[in-house]
């Protein structure tokens, strides 16, 4: 299986390439076109059988989180699936080899089925327990396919580095990292600098040019009220 | 040709030079800007009730614009109200494109325009699949959320409902849901088409529906009392 990227950086579409046997994983929704003879499978991301089926449900439901993931197969022949995210920006490859990679659960797109997920990686759940951020873990071997709202940008830190957690899409966990708040508790009242992240050590860091939350309170915020 | 998509990929315009008492036909709103000796006529194109058809089975306006260069050359400007990329399609007599509804921005005044029920599924799904068939002689505007991404379907190829633009009608197709009943309702892949034949069929790499989805939450909360 191979990804190709088209029509980046605003509007980027992750093109898989399965040969027959060959198979893909993408986050639920982000189908937009396969071939006919590509067979679709829903599971949830935990566990198997009915249990996992039903504890990812009871999650989804419960969290506000989407579980579930569609695994397409090529069990007939060879075969193409595009993906996209919700909303604009750029799609990234991360090639996994055996190390982790922590990345924001709305920057997942799509990986081959060497790479294993993680949705209960707990690293940052004290921080950020009222927000609409999860984090889940990669592992394994294979491509993965991340997605960004506006452009990406790869940070090489050696020493320490500060961003927005809003602004991260990922990061390897040799990286250490404490939240905090920039400034004093007035600033981080009214300059709306919400919580950062303190990056230490040597590793990766892609971060992305928009931050979701803040367009969502942007246009969100004059839409007419909703029901509870 | 007349014409110009400008701006192309992310937020396309079209720069179209009409000569004098040539005309050009657009979605009520795509106007941005224009020459000052070109006349807009407001009509209900092909009679008031082939128009309301259109509206309520098409979701596209139920009044088009004509506008015409009038004493000498001009120009007017046309763009779609989502950020992206607009095609043209030359039409020979007798061809015909099959439009998304929504994606239609404009046409040359001999394009015919024609509703197709987009089947009783896509009329409950909410999934807005209402289709417009464009007929030739004339060239046809049609506009994406995102990029557009052409595929030659040669027998069977599936695209999201909500993803697309438009299609060849050498197509046929037919709406259904992927995977089994689980994946209708967890599984985040909603409705499809499934085209079978020769043609080619454009999808577009962002969903309008989706971007509502996202925002949904953020909308405030209505007070319960």
């Amino acid at each position: 299986m191979q990804f190709n990227i088209e029509f980046g950086p605003a509007y980027a579409l992750a093109i898989a390439k399965l040969e027959q046997g060959d198979a893909v994983m993408a986050e639920s929704g982000a189908m937009v076109t396969q071939d006919a003879h590509i067979r679709m499978e829903t599971s949830a991301s935990q566990g198997k059988g009915v249990g996992g089926f039903l504890k990812g449900l009871g999650r989804s439901l419960f969290l506000g989180e989407s579980f579930f993931r569609n695994t397409f197969h090529a069990d007939n022949g060879p075969g193409e699936v595009t993906f996209a995210p919700s909303l604009p920006g750029d799609i990234m490859l991360y090639d996994m080899t055996g190390s982790d990679l922590i990345i924001q659960q709305q920057s997942y797109l799509a990986s081959g089925t060497g790479v294993e997920i993680e949705t209960k990686w707990g690293g940052f759940k004290s921080f950020f327990s009222e927000g609409r951020m999860f984090w889940i873990r990669a592992f394994g071997n294979g491509p993965l396919a991340l997605n960004a709202f506006g452009a990406i940008k790869e940070i090489e830190i050696d020493g320490s580095y500060i961003v927005d957690t809003g602004h991260i899409v990922a990061f390897e966990p040799s990286l250490t990292f404490t939240i905090r708040r920039v400034g004093s508790w007035f600033s981080t009242f009214f300059s709306s600098e919400g919580l950062v992240c303190r990056f230490e050590g040597k590793g990766k860091l892609f971060i992305q040019s928009r931050n979701p939350a803040e367009f969502g309170s942007l246009v969100g915020g004059k839409l007419p009220p909703r029901n509870k | 040709m007349p014409y110009e998509i400008k701006s192309s990929p992310d937020f396309a315009i079209i720069d179209y030079k009409l000569a004098a008492g040539e005309s050009v036909v657009a979605e009520s709103g795509a106007m941005v800007s224009m020459s000052s000796n070109i006349k807009m006529k407001t009509e209900a194109r092909g009679g008031i009730f082939a128009a309301a058809k259109r509206k309520l089975l098409g979701g596209e306006s139920i009044f088009q614009n004509t506008f015409t260069a009038e004493g000498g050359e001009g120009h007017v400007m046309l763009a779609p109200g989502s950020p992206g990329d607009i095609i043209s399609f030359d039409l020979a007599e007798g061809k015909s494109l099959m439009i998304q509804s929504s994606a239609y921005v404009a046409a040359t005044p001999d394009v015919k325009l024609d509703t197709k029920w987009g089947g009783v599924k896509g009329f409950f799904s909410g999934t807005g699949m209402f289709l417009l068939k464009a007929t030739g002689p004339g060239t046809v505007f049609v506009a994406s959320y995102g990029a557009i991404y052409p595929k030659n379907c040669e027998g069977e190829y599936i695209v999201d409902t909500d993803h697309i633009v438009a299609f060849e009608d050498t197509v046929n197709y037919s709406i259904s849901k992927v995977g089994g009943i689980k994946s209708l309702f967890f599984g985040g892949e909603g409705l499809v088409a499934k085209f079978s034949g020769n043609g080619m069929v454009y999808a577009q790499t962002r969903s309008p529906g989706q971007l509502a989805s996202f925002l949904h939450p953020y909308r405030p909360v209505k007070n319960s009392n």
